[in-house]
């Protein structure tokens, strides 16, 4: 793994949203959205991110795109060998190191100007960063990226409503692939889809992959999704990392208690079966006042006085090489989701 | 289909929608029927008509607009008489006690369905008060506060006195099954109820109702598109494609032998954890309910398409206990 070329490193990355209160907005809290984290993407590969709602998987991808400036920490990207941190770039610079990251969203309703024609959605990142010599030019290329995710170029002239979801994603994608960009942030991209249309847009994303060399962030919460697409996959909760590991090691060998917890929780959708989806007791603790020691402590089956007052970091098994947050993480036996199929 | 077990019978039902371009049929020849304690699965895309069955059988088909336009809606009482829900008024005296307390719903967007600007325990409460006879308020109260903690809300006589954006969305949710379980009803229609969830709470929820359908030996209708939701909760299931019943059949068949192309195409397009195969998606999109194709609707999506289908509407043929709209079901082709 460590001969791969790494695309994006990311170190101690934080994101903190201020609590303020009173009449001259006195800042009384903090809501760590993202939390210390840090980790990296290789080239080429789909790295998975899940994790429940409000756990920072969302904030976390806007931070890496400097959508959101982030507290503390670095954010380096690999520009054909150079090293830049997008944390310090600013203006100009920054605008032109976007091209090579691109963002998909989740609702393909409202991430579309409504009011602008297919062609001219797909057009504009082409015209606010200067490629293409003119209209025409820019008209011609569109053209391209609409056959290139399965729409008809006839249809550039039309607008988003005449549009079903999935071909609203698929525009959504025309328009991050607009820049041949060489990271794609994807953030719930088909979340919003019917399953059928969902199965065709993932397909299209993993053609486009090997078509185009593309590198994938890929944020869901379906966890049959993120299997499908992801070569990696990464475990977040409450603004934490708390598992990274290989696809197939994380179904078949969970590290983390908080990742079994998730799996478990998963509709088996096979009446034959005479196992049962098990749901994780409690709810995730308000964010603003996280536990003490490890954040899964409230409602972890396996915890322990430790768990109370230390918080454990984020360190590779003996057994299995993946990155777990947890202090028993050598010691447990945790249950396979294979063996529940 | 009349015997006193069944609580709702559905015959031939068609819901349909006037439009500045024409008729939209929404609902178009639904016929079904649940059993007591039994739970019916309606699965399909956006748009397939899942939804306008159940806001049919509420008799809560948006006015006026909206209106349904044939069929029967059989509703059997406890003592076994029976009423056709059609054949009332959408906010007469009948249909009224009807819903809450012998047909209740809950809804997909816990947050929209509840009313911002009253606590949790009024709503409920408004619910109670409206269909049955309970004399003081702190009877009523204490009616609330028994329902919060049945749906498994901790200290719920605090929680009581929230509002519903103190609450968390998985919260919300069992506050709204509290409120439709409040006037022990004997049809719960639960329309997407777990879709904004996460799994994990998803999976509580879906817990929970199964104990509740136990305890209090209710029928459920679960409108879903999840696949693997429907896997672990329905007895039965019924699959609508462009507002028709394209396949019925009890789950454990649907899964093991799929019938209609549709039924297997959406089983194909669902990513399962550990079977690492390419998804097959169904290729297209479905229909426009203003322009249908003569045929069968899922022709020009159908892998399997003939001749036939192209011109003739498939008619409904019963193979081994299932029901199948599908060409390739008819005698000859056995």
């Amino acid at each position: 793994m460590t001969k791969q070329e790494k695309i994006l490193e990311v170190n101690n990355l934080k994101k903190y949203f201020p609590i303020k209160k009173g009449f001259f907005k006195k800042v009384v809290n903090h809501v760590k959205a993202v939390d210390d984290v840090s980790f990296f993407i290789n080239k080429g590969e789909t790295l998975g991110l899940v994790g429940e709602s409000g756990c920072g998987k969302s904030t976390l991808g806007r931070t890496l795109l400097q959508l959101l400036e982030p507290t503390a920490g670095r954010v380096v990207y690999n520009d054909q060998g150079i090293k830049k941190n997008l944390a310090e770039i600013k203006g100009d610079e920054l605008r032109k190191l976007r091209r090579n990251i691109q963002m998909i969203f989740q609702d393909p309703f409202s991430s579309l100007d409504s009011r602008l024609s297919v062609r001219d959605i797909v057009a504009e990142p082409l015209t606010v960063q200067k490629i293409g010599k003119n209209r025409e030019a820019r008209t011609e290329i569109v053209k391209e990226l609409l056959e290139q995710v399965g729409l008809n170029s006839y249809q550039m002239n039309r607008y988003p409503h005449e549009f079903s979801g999935g071909q609203r994603q698929r525009i959504g994608i025309a328009r991050a692939l607009a820049l041949n960009p060489e990271l794609i942030i994807c953030d719930e991209p088909v979340s919003a889809l019917d399953v059928s249309v969902q199965a065709q847009v993932l397909n299209l994303l993993a053609d486009l992959q090997k078509e185009l060399g593309l590198t994938y962030l890929f944020i869901a919460h379906d966890l049959g999704v993120v299997e499908y697409i992801s070569d990696r996959i990464m475990v977040m909760y409450l603004g934490k990392i708390v598992e990274v590991a290989d696809s197939e090691v994380l179904y078949e060998n969970p590290g983390h208690p908080y990742t079994e917890a998730l799996l478990k929780s998963i509709a088996i959708g096979d009446p034959f079966s005479d196992k049962k989806r098990v749901a994780l007791e409690g709810t995730v603790p308000d964010p603003a006042n996280p536990p003490l020691g490890c954040k899964f402590n409230t409602r972890c089956p396996y915890s322990k006085e430790v768990c109370h007052q230390e918080e454990p970091e984020l360190v590779p098994t003996t057994e299995t090489g993946s990155y777990v947050a947890c202090h028993f993480r050598d010691e447990l036996e945790l249950e396979s989701v294979k063996s529940r199929y | 289909m009349s015997s006193t077990n069944c609580v709702i019978n559905v015959n031939n039902l068609h819901t349909f929608f006037n439009t500045e371009n024409g008729i939209v049929k929404a609902v178009n020849g639904v016929s079904f029927s649940i059993e007591k304690g039994k739970t019916l699965g309606i699965v399909g895309e956006s748009g397939c008509g899942k939804s306008m069955t159940s806001m049919s059988v509420m008799n809560l088909v948006p006015r006026p607009k909206g209106y349904i336009a044939e069929g029967e809606i059989n509703y059997y009482y406890q003592d076994g008489s029976k009423i056709d829900l059609t054949k009332f008024d959408h906010d007469s005296e009948t249909m009224r006690k009807i819903r809450g307390n012998e047909i209740a719903m809950i809804f997909q967007e816990p947050m929209t369905s509840l009313n911002p600007v009253y606590t949790v325990g009024d709503q409920i409460i408004e619910a109670i008060k409206l269909h049955q006879d309970y004399s003081s308020k702190a009877e009523l109260r204490e009616r609330a506060i028994d329902m919060l903690a049945k749906v498994g809300i901790s200290a719920p006589q605090n929680r009581v006195d929230e509002y519903p954006h103190e609450f968390s969305g998985g919260m919300r949710q069992r506050a709204m099954i509290a409120m439709a379980l409040s006037c022990n009803p004997r049809l719960l229609i639960a329309d997407e109820p777990t879709t904004a969830l996460d799994v994990t709470v998803e999976a509580q929820i879906i817990e929970l109702m199964d104990q509740l359908q136990q305890d209090m030996n209710m029928s459920i209708m679960f409108i879903t598109h999840d696949l693997g939701v429907i896997g672990d909760v329905a007895d039965e299931v019924m699959v609508m494609y462009t507002g028709k019943v394209v396949e019925k059949s009890d789950t454990k068949s649907l899964f093991k032998e799929p019938k209609h192309p549709y039924t297997k195409g959406l089983l194909k397009s669902r990513p399962v954890i550990g079977r690492n195969q390419r998804l097959e998606p169904i290729e297209g999109s479905v229909p426009d309910l203003l322009h249908l194709p003569v045929g069968c609707d899922f022709y020009n999506r159908c892998p399997r398409a003939m001749e036939i289908c192209k011109t003739e509407e498939p008619p409904v043929f019963e193979v081994a206990d299932c029901k199948v709209k599908c060409w390739l079901y008819r005698k000859e082709e056995q």
